[in-house]
């Protein structure tokens, strides 16, 4: 009452002051303040300094940040070596939404089904999403670690594996190889975030109305049929934020990389994200590191903008 | 009634998450304003006079036997000593160390005193100002010449060097004598025991991980800092080349010629150094074993008591230069803008006595790099000790290199195992870089 009593002074209609005069109307914007803080203060401060650091020659140590205009992005355009890195952040990319997109859909559709094994197993797929990215690194480094001795059986699980199994010839340094490297990091990729994008497709088709797989049955359509023509179509919102979702991660992509190769063997697995903590944080140009890190923004932003453009057309085509 | 309640608990929230922000920040100013209000002489005066309570803050790295000889004895006696002063440690992992420091750095939450490791990774905080000159302590002339040119950046004495860890060539003292061979004093020698190691099917050399960066280190202090200890220095003045023929001997024989004729395992680089590799060697499958002075606890905590332990630096090609790599391996500094310049120097000072550093280095089994002081360590060490005393030392291959070549190098490394370069090519790589470098700094 005391409150809002004090508030006397007579402002112009529509004003700030004039709206929270009426505490309907201020409550809304003091239940939201949490989050705006929150918001502000871990995404929109530290992303706005990393735009004002990134025309900075910082080194993370100096009390002086010189300005230097584009000069820190015009270098990440001409080193050859920071160039790079992309072939290899948009193969992962690429790679690794385009897997977990089509393994998930068809998880999803396994799991569309009332039993107590599927409520378990939605549960089970679910549950790598919630590890670390970094305790996966760590786990899978002993699952693909080289074989040292055979006769021993000193070697990681899945060599070790291969050699029960009489394999041999197919027992490799899994992470330790510029031709497996990778794959593995996607294979981990895919089982790690399968569940989850899964997930998603399966909430999609539990929307799907159950009608028009009546009307289907009773037309006499055949299972992949209703699954072309049916229940695809009607995933598209999944498919949008599947897509986008993966494409903004994959393109970010640093902790399975930095715990399971570390960029390694030779650079084959460096990508954009791990070029940026070298940079920014080994080698402490906190500067350029920053301009390349506004680089990889402006970079997803435009991919993801033409992909959501693509992905909405197709929906409402749908 | 529950209207106001909610809006006193949203509020209270948004509070809670400024309240954070505001506390360091304001520290952050207090430093500043205080440090230009009072002179260093007058705070010192005020100190000594008044002894009034204070606390410093110190932030280190040591695990294990260096942590508990920091904390359980040298500040807890260093408190008895000055019973005014509270010390306030903070004990980060070695892995995000320098994070945290640069964190702490920026938030206003800066430590009084901190360790460091003296060489490239500490330059950047000589350049930004953050360290104290400490040129005109007592102990700087105590320091061995190495360990003083080491710590000295700038014309200034940067840090207090608090040790000298070694690397080496750890062997089986049994397994040499049951192969009938002795401590090599040549690479010709050294080789013989590979190819006798391996005839008998013994691995001749446990390398792992990082171990290629420990054998690298070891065969350059002969190979290339005996014959010239100010090549790198030569190489920022442009008068020699990284990529110079030494160079190329030691790079190829660790990365191609070893791995041809299997002297070190396939797939090396993914075996881990310190607990597969270890193993080998204590388990009398491996006769050598490239180490570093931090790995002797871990030798002696998992071989037999019986196990006889040898070390030897890297020979040369020629009979009688082998070279010990003895570097500088720790140090303290205080901040430059320390509120409590004359305790943070009083603690320093403290752990500069040849006492203290006794017992420091004795507990993180390291020589000392303070004249005169002898650390009763790993009675291995002392097979170092000729070799010590009749050639020169050097530190770290790469303590002098600029970080850029520093950080390219693994990377480089892993092109040659797996085929993608030659060593003649990684090494002119390396040395463009650093060309690069040398030549923007000019600008």
């Amino acid at each position: 009452m005391c409150y809002h009593n004090s508030i006397t002074i007579d402002y112009k209609e529509g004003s700030f002051f004039m709206i929270i005069k009426n505490r309907n109307q201020f409550y809304p914007y003091l239940f939201i303040l949490p989050a705006f803080v929150i918001f502000t203060v871990f995404f929109v401060y530290p992303c706005a300094s990393s735009f004002y650091l990134s025309f900075t020659d910082w080194d993370g140590v100096a009390q002086v940040k010189n300005f230097i205009g584009f000069r820190n992005f015009i270098s990440a355009f001409t080193n050859k070596d920071i160039f790079s890195v992309f072939p290899n952040t948009f193969y992962y990319a690429i790679l690794n939404t385009l897997l977990i997109n089509f393994f998930s859909f068809f998880l999803a559709l396994a799991l569309n089904r009332s039993s107590a094994l599927t409520n378990i197993l939605r549960v089970v797929y679910y549950v790598p999403i919630i590890l670390s990215g970094i305790v996966v690194g760590f786990v899978f480094q002993q699952i693909f670690a080289p074989v040292f001795k055979v006769e021993t059986m000193q070697m990681g699980a899945l060599n070790g594996l291969l050699h029960l199994l009489g394999l041999d010839s197919l027992m490799h340094n899994w992470l330790g190889e510029k031709a497996t490297a990778m794959n593995c990091v996607l294979l981990v990729s895919l089982w790690q975030y399968l569940g989850f994008h899964a997930l998603i497709y399966f909430a999609n088709m539990q929307s799907i109305p159950k009608d028009l797989y009546e009307a289907a049955d009773i037309d006499g359509v055949k299972t992949f049929q209703k699954l072309r023509y049916i229940t695809w179509p009607m995933l598209a919102p999944a498919l949008t934020i599947n897509l986008t979702l993966l494409t903004i991660g994959s393109l970010k992509v640093f902790d399975l990389m930095y715990s399971l190769t570390k960029g390694g063997p030779g650079g084959t697995t460096k990508v954009i994200g791990l070029a940026i903590y070298e940079q920014a944080f080994y080698l402490r140009k906190v500067g350029y590191g920053s301009a390349l890190s506004v680089i990889l923004a402006v970079i997803v932003f435009i991919i993801t903008i033409l992909l959501n453009i693509y992905l909405r057309k197709r929906e409402v085509d749908s | 009634m529950k209207k106001m309640l909610a809006m006193t608990v949203v509020l209270a929230v948004c509070f809670s998450i400024l309240a954070g922000c505001g506390k360091v920040e304001n520290k952050g100013n207090e430093t500043t304003v205080k440090s230009n209000d009072q002179t260093e002489s007058q705070k010192v005066e005020t100190t000594a006079v008044k002894q009034e309570p204070l606390t410093i803050k110190l932030l280190h790295f040591w695990p294990g036997n260096g942590k508990d000889a920091v904390e359980k004895t040298i500040v807890a006696d260093f408190m008895k000593k000055y019973d005014y002063i509270t010390v306030e440690i903070e004990n980060p992992s070695v892995a995000s160390y320098y994070e945290v420091l640069t964190t702490k750095l920026n938030t206003g939450d800066m430590p009084d005193v901190f360790s460091g490791h003296p060489g490239g990774t500490m330059f950047t905080y000589y350049d930004g100002g953050v360290t104290m000159d400490l040129s005109d302590r007592s102990w700087v002339n105590d320091l061995t010449d190495g360990a003083k040119r080491d710590v000295t950046y700038g014309g200034k004495i940067q840090m207090l060097p608090v040790n000298s860890p070694t690397m080496a060539m750890a062997y089986n003292k049994k397994m040499f004598s049951d192969l009938g061979v002795k401590v090599p004093d040549s690479y010709a020698e050294f080789i013989d025991i590979c190819d006798k190691a391996k005839a008998k099917g013994i691995l001749p050399m446990a390398m792992g991980g990082d171990g290629w960066l420990y054998a690298l280190s070891i065969m350059s202090v002969p190979y290339i800092y005996a014959k010239d200890i100010d090549f790198d220095q030569k190489v920022n003045e442009g008068k020699a080349v990284f990529n110079n023929d030494d160079w190329k001997k030691i790079f190829t024989r660790v990365l191609v010629e070893w791995q041809q004729k299997g002297y070190i395992p396939k797939d090396h680089l993914k075996m881990d150094r310190t607990t597969t590799m270890l193993n080998e060697f204590v388990s009398g499958k491996a006769a050598m074993f490239f180490m570093g002075a931090w790995d002797v606890a871990g030798i002696r905590a998992a071989a037999d008591k019986d196990f006889q332990l040898g070390l030897f630096p890297f020979p040369s090609d020629n009979a009688g230069g082998s070279c010990v790599l003895a570097a500088t391996g720790e140090g303290l500094a205080a901040y430059a803008k320390t509120e409590q310049k004359d305790a943070a120097l009083k603690f320093i000072d403290y752990f500069a006595t040849k006492e203290v550093d006794k017992l420091f280095c004795e507990a993180v089994g390291s020589m000392s790099v303070i004249k005169g002081v002898v650390a009763n360590i790993d009675p291995a060490f002392n097979d170092l000790i000729p070799y010590i005393e009749k050639n020169p030392t050097h530190g770290f291959i790469n303590s002098g290199w600029p970080a850029e070549v520093n950080a390219m190098m693994g990377e480089e490394i892993e092109k040659v195992i797996i085929g993608d370069k030659t060593v003649d090519q990684i090494l002119q790589t390396m040395q463009d870089k650093w060309r690069e470098i040398i030549d923007s700094k000019k600008k």
